[in-house]
């Protein structure tokens, strides 16, 4: 592929997730500014963090607060990003100087992009996808830090674009028969956690859960002697 | 300690935590004896659990808010889910569908 024709492909995977991104970057940017930490602070936690939700339980702690709080919200509130890369270890060999990169931007939404592409989509496109994504979370948070509350018009909602992407990634695995018994897995065990747990921190022992559940065919096999 | 000082570290270990978070898996496995089989089984399996179980966290407050703001999520995922189904257009029925929830938060 053309260069220009990788920037083009590139840009319109990324597409659902600059809506989602500049939205939720001016928030946080927003939300910043009011705890009183001023623009280049948005820059350095959107450069440096990179990490949705976190960035936004940070704020108050990063106000006052102990720092042995901040460690502890950090690691219960990513815990999850400790499954994603299970998936791109074989993906990931061999992209070189780019690889420190594509691990330390495999956000939410970046790692949702990845498992809706095609097998075999080149580095170009996906280092591409990454490196946009975390600039429109950077010119969000920053716009926002700028506006702070003096946004012209009301777009309280436009967030809902993150999951409308995440719908449709799960809909277009569904067609895949083998993608189905995990998804029901997922979503019965996020389900389950949701309730027991609250909607605070139940994501990661979701994702812990549906692992062990995951595993067992396996172990059962082995148990088996096959 | 200087308020600075202070929010800097919060953002130094925040970032830290994370960066170790998601090298973890890399660095486990990531090496020349390569990726245990049952490892390699959970990251073809893993991604599409994964996704349902954020699609689950994207609606997390369905239970425990108000029962508009819950309708709103609802339906408006339902019509991501038909349009996508109907149109496969990925763009069109995420448009479509933050419409329908931008709306339905307004007039509900």
């Amino acid at each position: 592929m053309a260069e220009q024709s990788v920037r083009r492909r590139a840009f319109l995977l990324s597409l659902p997730v600059m809506c989602g991104y500049l939205f939720l970057g001016t928030a946080f940017g927003a939300m910043l500014a009011q705890a009183g930490f001023g623009v280049q602070w948005a820059l350095l936690c959107s450069t440096l963090v990179y990490a949705g939700s976190l960035q936004f339980v940070m704020v108050p702690l990063m106000a006052g607060g102990s720092l042995a709080a901040a460690f502890l919200t950090a690691l219960m509130v990513n815990a999850r990003h400790l499954f994603y890369g299970l998936s791109f270890i074989e993906r990931f060999k061999g992209m070189g100087r780019l690889r420190p990169y594509m691990i330390f931007s495999l956000t939410d939404e970046t790692y949702s992009v990845f498992c809706g592409m095609p097998e075999g989509e080149s580095d170009g496109v996906m280092v591409r996808v990454a490196a946009y994504d975390q600039l429109y979370w950077i010119i969000g948070s920053v716009a926002g830090g700028l506006l702070a509350s003096r946004l012209p018009f009301d777009l309280t909602g436009i967030d809902f674009s993150m999951t409308a992407l995440f719908i449709v990634i799960c809909v277009e695995r569904a067609m895949n028969a083998a993608d189905r018994m995990p998804m029901v897995l997922g979503a019965v065990c996020a389900g389950a956690c949701l309730l027991v747990l609250g909607p605070d921190n139940f994501l990661a022992p979701a994702l812990a859960l549906t692992a062990a559940a995951l595993t067992i065919p396996h172990v059962a096999r082995k148990g088996a002697g096959q | 300690m200087s308020t600075a000082m202070h929010a800097f570290l919060v953002v130094a270990i925040c970032s830290a935590v994370t960066i170790v978070l998601r090298a973890a898996p890399f660095a486990f496995f990531g090496g020349k004896k390569g990726v245990p089989r049952i490892v390699e089984a959970l990251g073809r399996t893993l991604p599409p659990a994964i996704m349902a179980a954020l699609v689950v966290y994207c609606l997390k407050s369905v239970p425990f808010g108000t029962m508009s703001n819950a309708a709103s999520q609802i339906i408006a995922a339902a019509c991501v889910v038909a349009l996508h189904v109907w149109k496969r257009n990925t763009l069109l029925s995420i448009a479509a569908g933050t419409a329908v929830y931008m709306i339905l938060i307004r007039i509900m």
